[in-house]
């Protein structure tokens, strides 16, 4: 390498040293270091560099440009014609009438964990839900990241715990339900009720529909329900 | 992706998105424009992303093809070959000329730049992205974006030197001019 060629690089050589890991620049800097005209020229156009990077990087956006972002992109989300409110209402009501009518001779004692778990389905569709998103947060966040995690073994939280990590109160076939999100790979919806307000044996039930995957089961204390976007595999994965 | 979650990602990078969009751009306006259209791409579209190590990298090639895609028809990129050439062995520039001039005016010099070589070198001022991913984003080898940004630096240098220049010249006020 000549001279030149070392000027070539080192002039793409950024002030703050992050592209000294390339071969070529550590080539490039060791010629620099043997010659000291090279050397000289390189802290001068270093120098140059910095105060211009300095400059550049003291230009802020106008004022008002952050909450233009945010609003303008809240307002643009599309929302598909199937994930509006009228039509997500009336399929909610077909799926349930059509549930009730051909399962109930059937499954008669797991009903009610069957509705939680149409409820939650039409709740992680709504826009009460896009609006809330209220992730997870501490102990509870940690637990739920964890990639070791299986919800299947249990959460062992109390519902002042669930609410201290983050979940968001809500009624689901008139009864209280807590909501918590998380991302593993993924985003999951995760619905907790109190065990005793939904009958049922507590089983794992997976059911596919349209672009949402559940599972809803029971333990002792809670009944929930989980839901992903990302098919019944992802949900396997956590479950 | 959750509001918060959509809100740490704007404050996180709005700014070097925005500065980006302003030495393409040339104006405020745009820019901005353009700063909200590369977010609004990622409300409708991200979360097709699933390597978060990527959304630094998604950001900057967004609003660069929404740049690209939203220039007027007519306004062709200047042929390559029609450009002139790089130094081969560039002087060590005036660091005073940076230093001593006015952010404004510095950023003015940035958009004399061709646009060729302009995109490139904006990114290493930013020194936000690694080589390789300015190169992927403008799809083109790592030697190439070097020497694109040879060449454009020899224009900032020349452009910075003008704006001196001309900020040299002190117009003589009406008011003491004799008149006869």
């Amino acid at each position: 390498m000549n001279t030149i060629e070392a000027k070539f690089i080192l002039q793409a050589r950024r002030p703050d040293g992050q592209d000294d890991a390339y071969p070529r620049f550590a080539e490039a800097l060791e010629h620099a270091r043997r010659d000291p005209s090279l050397a000289a020229w390189l802290a001068r156009e270093q120098a140059f560099d910095a105060a211009v990077a300095a400059k550049l990087c003291s230009v802020q956006p106008p004022a008002g440009l952050r909450d233009a972002i945010l609003a303008g992109a809240k307002l643009s989300r599309p929302v598909p014609f199937w994930r509006r409110p009228q039509v997500l209402g009336l399929a909610a009501s077909v799926a349930l009438i059509v549930g009730v009518a051909t399962t109930w001779p059937v499954l008669r004692p797991s009903m009610d964990t069957e509705r939680l778990a149409l409820g939650v389905l039409a709740e992680v569709d709504s826009d009460a839900h896009h609006t809330a998103m209220p992730f997870a947060q501490g102990a509870l966040r940690a637990l739920l990241n964890e990639p070791t995690t299986r919800l299947a073994a249990g959460i062992p939280f109390d519902t002042e715990q669930f609410t201290k990590g983050g979940c968001r109160s809500l009624k689901i076939a008139g009864r209280d339900v807590l909501e918590v999100c998380f991302e593993r790979g993924g985003e999951f919806h995760l619905y907790i009720a109190k065990r005793k307000d939904f009958r049922g044996d507590g089983e794992p039930f997976f059911r596919e529909r349209g672009t949402l995957a559940s599972v809803a089961w029971a333990d002792a204390q809670h009944a929930y329900v989980l839901v992903t976007g990302d098919g019944t595999s992802a949900l396997r994965n956590v479950f | 992706m959750g509001q918060d979650a959509f809100t740490q990602l704007v404050d996180a990078y709005y700014a070097p998105l925005y500065r980006f969009a302003l030495s393409l751009a040339r104006n405020s306006a745009d820019a901005c424009d353009l700063t909200q259209q590369t977010f609004y791409v990622w409300a409708t579209k991200g979360a097709s992303l699933r390597d978060g190590s990527k959304v630094k990298t998604w950001l900057f090639t967004t609003l660069y093809r929404e740049f690209l895609r939203g220039r007027r028809r007519g306004t062709q990129l200047t042929a390559l070959e029609d450009l002139p050439p790089g130094e081969d062995d560039p002087p060590a520039a005036e660091t005073d000329l940076a230093l001593n001039m006015d952010a404004q005016l510095v950023v003015e010099a940035l958009q004399d730049v061709d646009e060729a070589f302009r995109a490139p070198l904006t990114l290493f001022y930013l020194e936000d992205l690694p080589y390789q991913e300015i190169a992927d984003m403008l799809e083109v080898p790592i030697g190439t974006v070097m020497s694109r940004l040879s060449r454009g630096k020899a224009q900032l240098r020349a452009a910075l030197a003008k704006k001196e220049t001309a900020q040299k010249i002190i117009p003589f006020p009406l008011s003491q001019r004799k008149t006869s």
